[in-house]
């Protein structure tokens, strides 16, 4: 029989059926006696209709058993299935509750969160099953986790264990948690059902294929009502990621509005000794970026943080950040010998030594593997291509003064994905005398020149470059000589690479002696590092914070706080006493890593952007794969493939009241 | 007469009983002169007529003054003035003791009461029988107020008994009464109508007046609505579990053919039949008598 109970606890009410066979029953043995004078005529009477009274009795019996039953099963609400096979309705049921404890599910609703409302659900459903049923309850977070380790019919813990649940601030692996709940069903016999209550994020669950195995019924509780409105911190990035000491470091906030209403909101910054409000204006449905420059300040961790003024979903109104500010940047010189410039390399060794924030460092082979800030090569020839993408692929950013051959324009072309105009080959020309003009003067780079107070910085006559070097796409040219070749130019998609066509030897350039030299060098390189679009430090909630040390400590030596300074439970990762991690997933919020009460290190949790957009699945989406899905207790039909059969029997009971009442006035 | 108080017999109803007159329509015959004339000729103050003597006539009654004056035998004759007797029977059975306010009972040893006192107002006699299914309490005719007295204890100090016969009552009573009379059998009648009359017979025969009082609680009449009721019989303890609204209709319609089985019965044999319901005044049911 393929029909489902909705309300199957219910069941137990079938037994009123019995209830007017046992009123007649027994208000015949025993109605209340009436002393009458004589019994005579009364006798008489009921001997005389007795003939045709008692097939109207039992008819009437008959007829009011059948009314109660049918409105009992109505009320029972079952379904019936035409295809799906499924269990028979009264074998020993096994039920897995798989409960949606994502971060979406901490949004209010009413009176209540959708998770409080999910373990209502589960409750219920618990309060449903039989002494011989058996269940279990299966938390969707990061890592699903399931209450018992197998089927159970110990109903009571289960049901405690609902009700003292809280939600995470994670995302949910909802295949994993399906796949678990399968294995736990797996040699179950009998019914095998699992219910799935969750809030059906849009975000989450779109285009997720919910398919189960033939024999088990998968049964989908919607706990999202409305389409509740957020406004959330989805991303915070800084830029440089890596600062040295005393940089600017620019926080970008990327704010999102997830309702149908334009919002005004502000923006908290704080970084180092700088905070910083913002007033922002968010479109319906739309998004936003803060900006905010801080100074990085001490070689070390940096905290930053973003937040908004909470709202009815504060999980996502808060985000921090760790920017690692270091005492210098790290630049590699790799020179070759056919460098048609022989006075380059040591003219930016000078350059960087005069700037105090950069150590140099010579890089005698593209791949020894040194992490570097910025690589900078002079005369290079093409070799160790791959080596160079992996370094920019690392962060590095590159400035290339190349050799004049093709191998090394085509080296360029692959390691930025630019694409040089045809024409004449890469060659080093001496020629007449040429200026350089700004090729774009609202690029980063001159940002302190256009004040006036560090000169003009195309200042200089120049008799030697490179030509051929022009190039059609990804590429941003800085500077170039009056005739249009480029000078300098950032390449690529993320314009970590900059090609430099400046000779510095006196012979051929009085470029490198101007005083604007020096400045200009410094915001290149404080710039090319600036545009490597590194993404968002941190990690997200649900996974463990990890944290290395330079030397090595005891386990007991080292600690994690969080902001309010509540001790973490800290494991060792790793064996060689540097590798630390937390032994539970943590929740959002700027942690700190101790050395003997020191700290050392930051560990930023954020929470997880996908689950701010609280918006739920439509209907539709939710029964989609032969699913039985109900919206807060309340039946959504699946027309396709359910027929709800309460309808059909509440119009059955009330027919057989009408006919019991035909039967009685007949009588009459 | 004095008026003592007694239960069923009220000062304020022998008010209304003083201007009642006992009339019964026929005269009866009785050994002292009385209210009522009797068709019988005798010795009496009032004259009747004169006939002439026929052989075999009382020549005590001839007038000789007449026959002074006529040289004719006339006898003069005159209408005898003898007393009525009645004779209650009192049906004292169980279902007797139906009802509410008053039982059947009581309603009818109100009307009993009533009747003796009426009877004994206009100094004709009267007797009392209580019974069920045979005589309990028997009260021979008399006309003294001592009399009376000892008819209200009777019927203060009688209580509902057992199953009805009044057929059997009947039968039973017959030898006790030495003159014809007012037989007044005040009953529920739930017995054979054809033993009921069959028992009858003796006392007309013998030219008894008989006025069969029917009393019924309302409640006998029309079934009250009670659902599923056990129905216990006062007399017999027996129980019939039913229905009140299904049998309500057949009840009533048997009930009006055993009304009916005895009026046609009764007046078949000159019997007067009264259907008296104990929701109505027993005062209506002198009416009777006045026919």
């Amino acid at each position: 029989m393929n029909v489902v109970f909705l309300n199957a606890a219910l069941t137990g009410f079938l037994a009123l059926a019995l209830l007017p066979l046992l009123v007649h029953l027994f208000a015949r043995a025993r109605p209340p006696e009436y002393r009458f004078s004589s019994n005579t005529f009364i006798r008489r009477v009921v001997r005389e209709t007795m003939r045709v009274r008692k097939p109207r009795e039992w008819l009437l019996l008959l007829l009011r058993t059948l009314a109660v039953l049918a409105l009992i099963l109505a009320f029972l609400r079952p379904f019936w299935f035409p295809q799906k096979p499924v269990g028979g309705v009264f074998q020993k049921r096994n039920v897995v509750f798989i409960v949606d404890a994502t971060a979406s599910m901490a949004a209010v609703e009413g009176a209540q969160t959708r998770f409080s409302a999910a373990c209502a659900e589960v409750a219920h459903g618990l309060s449903g099953l039989s002494a011989s049923d058996t269940a279990d309850i299966l938390w969707m977070r990061a890592a699903p986790e399931a209450v018992f380790p197998a089927l159970s019919n110990n109903l009571r813990y289960l049901q405690d264990a609902a009700r003292r649940a809280t939600v995470s601030s994670e995302t949910g692996a909802i295949a994993p948690a399906l796949k678990r709940a399968l294995d736990l069903l797996e040699n179950a016999e009998g019914r095998r059902e699992i219910r799935v209550i969750s809030d059906f994020q849009q975000s989450a669950w779109a285009g997720v294929e919910t398919a189960v195995p033939k024999g088990v019924e998968l049964q989908k509780i919607q706990v999202s009502h409305e389409e509740a409105r957020n406004t959330g911190i989805i991303r915070l990035r800084c830029e440089p990621e890596s600062p040295v000491t005393g940089e600017e470091v620019v926080l970008f906030c990327d704010i999102r509005n997830y309702s149908p209403q334009a919002r005004h909101c502000s923006v908290y910054f704080s970084g180092g000794e700088t905070r910083q409000s913002q007033e922002v204006l968010l479109g319906e449905w739309g998004a936003a970026t803060a900006v905010c420059r801080v100074k990085a300040g001490r070689p070390g961790p940096m905290a930053v943080s973003a937040a908004l003024d909470e709202d009815n979903f504060p999980g996502d109104d808060k985000r921090w950040a760790v920017v690692p500010v270091r005492e210098s940047l790290r630049v590699g010189i790799y020179e070759t010998p056919e460098c048609p410039d022989p006075a380059l390399a040591a003219t930016w060794r000078k350059a960087l030594a005069a700037l105090g924030w950069a150590r140099v460092e010579k890089v005698s082979a593209l791949d020894s593997g040194d992490p570097l800030d910025i690589l900078m090569l002079a005369g290079w020839t093409g070799e160790g291509t791959e080596a160079v993408q992996s370094r920019m692929q690392a962060g590095t950013a590159v400035i290339c003064f190349p050799a004049p051959t093709a191998a090394a324009l085509a080296a360029v072309a692959k390691v930025t994905g630019a694409a040089p105009e045809p024409g004449p080959a890469l060659r080093w020309e001496e020629a007449a005398e040429h200026t350089l003009r700004l090729a774009d003067n609202k690029a980063d780079l001159f940002r302190i020149f256009t004040q006036g107070n560090y000169g003009d910085p195309s200042r200089g006559h120049l008799r030697a470059r490179l030509t051929g070097g022009r190039w059609r796409e990804n590429a941003a040219p800085l500077l170039e000589y009056d005739d249009g070749v480029p000078a300098l130019a950032r390449l690529g998609k993320n314009a970590a690479f900059t090609w430099w066509n400046l000779p510095v030897d006196a012979r051929w350039s009085d470029w490198a002696g101007q005083a604007e030299f020096i400045p200009l060098f410094g915001e290149l390189l404080a710039t090319c590092r600036a545009r490597t679009g590194a993404g968002e430090s941190g990690i997200e909630a649900g996974e463990p914070a990890t944290a290395r040390i330079e030397h090595e400590a005891l386990l007991s030596e080292i600690t994690l706080a969080d902001d309010t300074g509540a001790a973490c439970p800290v494991v060792a990762k790793g064996a060689d006493g540097r590798g630390f991690a937390s032994r539970d997933p943590l929740k959002p919020g700027l942690y700190a890593w101790n050395f003997r009460q020191t700290p050392i290190a930051y560990s930023a949790v954020n929470f997880p952007a996908i689950e701010s957009d609280l918006r739920a699945l439509p209907a539709a989406e939710v029964t989609r794969g032969n699913a039985l899905a109900t919206l807060g207790g309340h039946l959504l039909q699946d027309a396709n493939t359910a027929t709800p059969l309460w309808p059909w029997l509440l119009a059955l009971g009330c027919l057989l009241l009408v006919a019991e009442g035909g039967v009685l006035l007949c009588k009459d | 007469m004095s008026k003592p108080a007694y239960k069923y017999l009220r000062p304020e109803d022998i008010r209304k009983l003083e201007n009642f007159e006992f009339a019964p329509r026929a005269l009866v015959e009785g050994y002292l002169a009385g209210a009522h004339r009797s068709r019988q000729r005798g010795s009496s103050i009032e004259f009747h007529e004169y006939r002439q003597y026929t052989p075999g006539d009382d020549k005590a009654f001839i007038d000789w003054r007449v026959y002074a004056r006529t040289d004719r035998y006339y006898l003069r004759t005159h209408n005898l003035e003898t007393n009525l007797e009645g004779h209650i029977f009192l049906d004292s059975s169980a279902s007797m003791g139906f009802g509410n306010n008053p039982t059947k009972l009581e309603y009818a040893s109100f009307f009993a009461a009533a009747l003796a006192y009426l009877i004994l107002a206009n100094n004709d006699r009267v007797s009392l029988q209580i019974f069920d299914d045979k005589i309990r309490h028997y009260a021979p005719p008399g006309s003294t107020s001592l009399h009376l007295q000892h008819l209200m204890h009777l019927l203060e100090t009688n209580q509902p008994g057992n199953q009805t016969s009044v057929a059997e009552a009947l039968r039973r009573a017959y030898p006790l009464l030495k003159r014809k009379g007012t037989l007044v059998v005040i009953s529920d009648f739930f017995d054979e109508p054809a033993a009921i009359f069959h028992a009858l017979s003796p006392y007309l025969h013998r030219g008894f007046r008989i006025h069969l009082f029917h009393i019924l609680a309302p409640g006998e009449i029309d079934l009250e609505q009670r659902g599923l009721a056990a129905f216990v019989d006062m007399e017999t303890r027996g129980r019939v579990i039913a229905h009140t609204g299904g049998i309500r209709q057949a009840y009533r319609e048997a009930m009006e053919a055993h009304q009916r089985g005895l009026r046609q019965l009764a007046a078949r044999k000159g019997i007067h039949y009264t259907l008296a319901r104990t929701d109505t005044s027993y005062f209506n049911l002198f009416d009777q008598f006045a026919q």
